[in-house]
């Protein structure tokens, strides 16, 4: 009953070696179907849940909210005048400027953390309890670190690499598909540390690490199966 | 280009001819196969039974918040198949169901057009933020057609779908309201070279 995960920065592959992997030992996969999972345990819709993985805190983006939030404060007192920096924002409270700095409510913080890695933890633990699955990513090595009959893959590639593949996948220009594997994968980090207090490409939570640089997809695959055959011994 | 189709509220003819579709084996073996009764599959209703009974009957199934049943037409004017979404409010998202029953207009990219309409109806009017569809294994051009409009695989679990007696493995699909106008671009954009 083995349970593989694979875990890796946007673009390395990961979907497709773990899909080559199930088709292979005939397990199920799971990538989004995670979320979907846990979103339906909390009752919320999946993006609730996706904004906490790959909530990416650009400074435009807290500024807008900082703006938003004043021009509603100064809607709700009444106060008019300059539309962006008028009369109001000494009234505002400490938390908006929390805001700016990336530590207050977005988006992603309207579903508690708590109930969040409790929902994480079912899926996991249920996919575990069932065996027989690639699960990608999610912070699922983090949540089976210890479980029986598991096997963890960590994957690195270049940053040319997983360009390279949003801009097939995707089809992002070069530019676009660069800021967007830095930003998802600042977010991976961010993620990974906030709720497990470690790196996610620190090799030593893995059982072993592939580097996509050097290798096709079809060997990693070959190379996870045969590990992962010890588990079914 | 891709055919133009429109969706509408299901006739009662509509539904008749949703019944012959359905026992014809061509189409129910691409569908939900037959129950143990013989009798074909179909997804939250039997149209047999709805065109038996009442307008009680009829609002229940094609009057259900729940639930939007439409009717898919070619430019002809010709009723052409079924296109459903089963919204779940608390999620904010629905899983699509969509047969063509018109076996000559099978591989004619009639189903991809319906699709994009049953999308724009639910990241559109409905607002909601994830659609997705279940396809089994045996249905290849299902699943072409899913990912040819941009649907992302979520996960692929084995033998959890029976149709006559047997089990088969199905992927789930998924699209999110803030994936689907780029994909949608894409997609128009390679319909039109």
């Amino acid at each position: 009953m083995p349970v593989i995960t694979i875990n890796g920065p946007i673009g390395c592959g990961a979907v497709t070696i773990g899909q080559m992997v199930a088709e292979q030992m005939k397990l199920n996969f799971v990538d989004r179907l995670f979320f979907t999972e846990a979103a339906r345990i909390v009752g919320t819709p999946v993006g609730t849940l996706i904004a906490k993985e790959q909530r990416v805190d650009r400074f435009r983006d807290r500024l807008g909210r900082f703006v938003q939030t004043m021009l509603e404060r100064s809607a709700m007192s009444g106060v008019s005048g300059e539309p962006y920096f008028g009369r109001g924002i000494e009234n505002l409270p400490p938390e908006t400027y929390m805001d700016l700095t990336g530590e207050g409510s977005g988006v992603a913080q309207k579903l508690d953390d708590k109930t969040f890695i409790e929902a994480m933890k079912k899926v996991a633990n249920d996919l575990h309890q069932q065996g027989n699955a690639v699960i990608i990513g999610r912070g699922a090595n983090q949540i089976l670190a210890d479980a029986s009959h598991t096997l963890h893959v960590g994957l690195l590639a270049p940053m040319e690499v997983r360009v390279q593949t949003l801009m097939d996948r995707e089809h992002f220009e070069r530019e676009e598909a660069e800021i967007h594997v830095e930003e998802l994968e600042r977010a991976r980090e961010d993620f990974i540390y906030k709720f497990w207090k470690v790196r996610p490409n620190e090799a030593w939570h893995y059982h072993m690490m592939l580097n996509m640089g050097k290798m096709n997809p079809k060997i990693a695959a070959e190379v996870i199966c045969h590990a992962a055959g010890d588990l079914t011994s | 280009m891709f055919p133009e189709v429109t969706l509408t509220t299901p006739t009662r003819e509509d539904i008749q001819r949703m019944a012959e579709w359905l026992n014809d084996p061509d189409v129910n073996a691409v569908w939900y196969g037959v129950g143990d009764d013989g009798k074909p599959l179909h997804t939250s209703y039997i149209p047999e039974a709805v065109l038996a009974g009442g307008s009680d009957e009829w609002d229940q199934v094609f009057d259900d918040d729940n639930r939007t049943i439409f009717s898919v037409y070619s430019s002809e004017r010709e009723h052409i198949g079924e296109g459903q979404l089963a919204v779940e409010w608390p999620l904010l998202e629905a899983r699509i169901d969509l047969l063509i029953g018109r076996k000559d207009l099978w591989h004619h990219h009639f189903g991809t057009s319906a699709l994009i309409g049953l999308l724009d109806h639910a990241f559109g009017p409905l607002g909601l933020h994830r659609v997705w569809v279940d396809v089994p294994e045996y249905n290849e051009p299902g699943m072409q057609m899913a990912q040819h409009v941009g649907f992302v695989m979520e996960g692929r679990l084995r033998k959890t779908h029976r149709k006559n007696d047997e089990w088969f493995d199905s992927t789930v699909l998924g699209l999110l309201a803030d994936e689907y106008p780029r994909r949608r671009a894409r997609l128009m954009e390679t319909a039109v070279t």
